[in-house]
């Protein structure tokens, strides 16, 4: 090739990269807080865009127009102290005391925000949370701050400005049962949506009406073993993800989200491929109990983003993993009859069990990418 | 197996720490650039922040401030960006709402709150700023514009007719040629219009940029889009900066057949939803024409790109309460998301708050896609009420 022709396809490169930049928008001005009430502590994220801190702290010190990552870090304890006094929160036993700065960056659709992350301290166990808002006030009247609060199990979001500057946000006080009653619809919803728990489950069930015989899978003769099988399954699946989920909510064991839901993904992988590919036949309960491990980190996860105050943990645990549990069994009895009905038939065996299992590996599979590499190519997550 | 399942977990958890870092992150070093500042695109800003500095020292002065708030709505308008809007409130807010603030500031509160759709409280400022001084040029203007974007018509021509006395035949004539425009009296507002760019003063870009727009506006209602295009260059050509113009020449392309021209006009400009919106339009439309031709399509992978970021932007603003983009968001629902249920609700959410002839529009294509007749007749009687003739919105009713 001649230089020419390498110069333009560089060109077309370079012009193809431009254009699959993200395009930032012009929109006015908010910011991101989030809360997570626990016990007596607020754990907060605050998310400022850069340019609005620029407006009020001039953080471009050479003034060449563009924020770098020295210019704003210099700056942190004046980035944090302008942030905090323009936020108070109380809960009713006075003011909670923000500690704890890190400063780090994120980017939103238009533009580089500085990212504030603290810990704020109230007296007691917060029952109600008062939260006043004041930033940028004399500078931008269309500021505005989107305030999520997670707070016993519930989320609370609002959007504060000038003309609402403050917003009280109380755990609803209802009685242990219809506390219960939530977390357990949570429960069951999240085991619903949570469509790996459920390829998972799908992978190990799918093989109960049939049985291996050499190298062929055979339809079961009779349900009984059929049902003894999906039953020591779910046991499995359900006793495994019962005690990390137990153990990852009292804080006994705390692996990092990331590691948990690409170890989820690869879990879904190994299951269908078993499928497809035997190597574990006999004692399925076993991998369901391994990998049932695994996934019980997941819904923990779900239950602490919930925001638990520590008296209602228990309940909160309970509740929760009855309702994964309700929801597992929904599932199980409608599909244990159509398996059996199907199980003779040649589309159970290759459409459903092999061709089913393949594509189920291949959805984990792309989640696991996803989740290990932090991409995003499917529409469920 | 349990070997093999050993390897891949293994594999996961040896690769999952050492990946990408997720958002929010540590920056890899001192000299990373996080943030291209506004200044640099648009240098007239450096001299906002002094102004702004002088009005901190001195806020008891009047003029300052007001010099200050004008800039920053000129700033939006020129920029297309909703942040100087708010700039200009926090510097005109030191007069608590709804008490007595001079005239001067409650016009500018006004067109601030103009640009960001709250009509109603845009109304009772300048009511109240024209009733501390009846003659107020600005303050006729701008309610003159406010009442036609509401389509309260006779309220309009009254302010217009109002304008004759201050500010001189030439403002008051566009000012009348505008609602013409708008009520079906095209042969005037054209003679008034271009009357109006015959005589207005050669440096007067405002007037001129006002006049060719109107004149582009009204040969595309009459049905004739190449005279159209002609104003619309001509009027770019005086203000190559103004989004309203721009905007509606995207339009005008995009009804001529031309989405070429409208990748031209807006790639730069991607920043400014609207633009965007007609950038997605455009490339919506080449991808349409590439398949039915049966050749490659290159466009759908920034079409895909463009219509995830508007969803992402009018996310953003719903979240916040935003509802400056209804019309816009409607157009994105029928043309890009195909569903035009949801395209219909929203522009008549939009009809609730503003009725010039592109929410005519909207309104009219959403209801007809979706087959809702109850709604396609109510603006056919809107439309015989006011008169309003437009050759694209008669082309509709006809099919």
């Amino acid at each position: 090739m001649n230089p020419q022709v390498v110069q333009r396809w560089i060109a077309i490169l370079m012009l193809a990269l431009c254009a699959s930049l993200p395009v930032q928008a012009h929109k006015s001005s908010d910011s991101y807080l989030h809360l997570t009430v626990h016990g007596s502590d607020v754990v907060g994220q605050w998310d400022i865009a850069l340019r609005d801190l620029d407006v009020a702290l001039d953080l471009d010190g050479d003034g060449d127009g563009q924020l770098t990552w020295g210019e704003v870090r210099q700056r942190k304890d004046q980035i944090a102290g302008f942030a905090m006094q323009a936020l108070s929160l109380r809960s009713a036993g006075g003011s909670c005391i923000p500690g704890g700065n890190t400063l780090l960056v994120d980017r939103h659709s238009d533009g580089a925000y500085a990212v504030l992350e603290f810990t704020a301290h109230c007296a007691a166990e917060v029952t109600e949370l008062r939260v006043a808002y004041h930033l940028f006030t004399n500078l931008d009247a269309g500021h505005r701050g989107l305030l999520n609060v997670a707070f016993g199990g519930q989320t609370y979001t609002q959007v504060l400005g000038p003309a609402a500057p403050s917003a009280v946000i109380g755990a609803v006080q209802s009685s242990a049962w219809r506390q219960m009653s939530g977390y357990l619809l949570t429960g069951i919803e999240h085991i619903w949506s949570g469509f790996d728990h459920l390829l998972f489950l799908f992978s190990l069930l799918l093989p109960a009406v049939l049985l291996r015989r050499g190298r062929k899978w055979e339809p079961q003769a009779r349900w009984q073993p059929a049902a003894m099988e999906v039953f020591r399954v779910v046991t499995a699946f359900t006793a495994a993800h019962s005690l990390t989920l137990g153990l990852a909510t009292f804080g006994v064991l705390h692996p990092p989200a990331r590691l948990t839901e690409s170890a989820i993904a690869l879990s879904v992988v190994a299951a269908a491929l078993n499928n497809v590919f035997p190597l574990v036949s006999g004692r399925r309960w076993l991998v369901a109990f391994c990998f049932g491990l695994i996934h019980g980190f997941g819904f923990a996860s779900v239950l602490s983003d919930l925001g638990l105050p520590r008296a209602s943990l228990a309940l909160a645990l309970v509740g929760f993993n009855v309702g994964v549990e309700l929801g597992q069994l929904a599932i199980v009895a409608v599909f244990l009859p159509c398996a059996y009905a199907l199980r003779n038939t040649q589309i159970y065996r290759s459409a459903l069990f092999k061709g089913g299992s393949a594509m189920i590996a291949v959805v984990g599979a792309l989640w696991f990418a996803e989740r290990a590499f932090d991409l995003r190519f499917l529409p469920v997550h | 197996m349990f070997r093999s399942l050993k390897v891949w977990i293994g594999l996961g958890l040896a690769l999952a720490p050492a990946l990408v870092p997720a958002a929010p992150f540590l920056p890899a070093g001192d000299e990373v650039v996080l943030e291209t500042l506004p200044v640099r695109s648009d240098p007239a800003l450096a001299a906002l922040r002094q102004q702004r500095l002088a009005v901190q020292r001195n806020p008891a002065n009047l003029d300052t401030r007001l010099t200050l708030a004008r800039d920053y709505i000129e700033a939006a308008r020129r920029n297309g960006d909703p942040r100087f809007l708010g700039y200009a409130q926090s510097t005109l807010s030191e007069w608590p709402d709804g008490a007595q603030a001079p005239a001067p500031v409650r016009v500018l509160r006004a067109t601030a709150m103009q640009s960001l759709h709250q009509f109603t409280q845009a109304l009772h400022e300048l009511d109240g700023a024209l009733a501390q001084s009846p003659a107020n040029a600005q303050a006729l203007l701008t309610r003159a514009t406010i009442l036609q974007v509401l389509g309260r018509y006779t309220e309009a021509q009254r302010d217009c007719a109002a304008l004759l006395r201050s500010s001189g035949e030439v403002t008051s004539a566009l000012c009348l040629a505008s609602i013409a425009s708008v009520t079906g009296k095209l042969g005037n507002a054209r003679t008034l219009a271009q009357r109006a760019l015959d005589h207005a003063p050669d440096n007067d870009s405002v007037l001129k940029l006002w006049a060719s727009t109107l004149l582009a506006e009204t040969a595309a209602r009459e049905g004739n889009p190449s005279q159209a295009a002609q104003h619309f260059q001509q009027a770019l050509a005086i203000d190559a900066s103004d989004r309203y113009a721009r905007t509606a020449y995207c339009d005008l392309l995009l009804d001529m057949g031309k989405p070429q021209q409208v990748l031209e006009l807006t790639a730069a400009l991607m920043k400014d939803d609207n633009l965007l919106l007609r950038h997605a339009l455009a490339l919506k439309a080449m991808s349409v024409a590439a398949r039915n031709s049966g050749g490659a399509n290159p466009w759908q992978a920034q079409l895909k790109q463009d219509i995830s970021e508007l969803a992402a932007r009018h996310a953003a603003a719903a979240q916040r309460g935003d509802r400056t983009h209804l019309r816009e968001a409607a157009r994105f629902e029928l043309r890009l998301r195909d569903d035009p249920r949801a395209a219909l609700k929203l522009a008549q959410e939009n009809w609730q708050v503003q009725k010039e002839p592109a929410d005519v529009r909207i309104l009219l294509e959403s209801a007809q896609a979706s087959g809702d007749e109850a709604a396609t007749r109510e603006i056919g009687a809107w439309m015989r009420t006011t008169g309003l003739h437009d050759a694209q919105l008669a082309a509709l009713l006809k099919t």
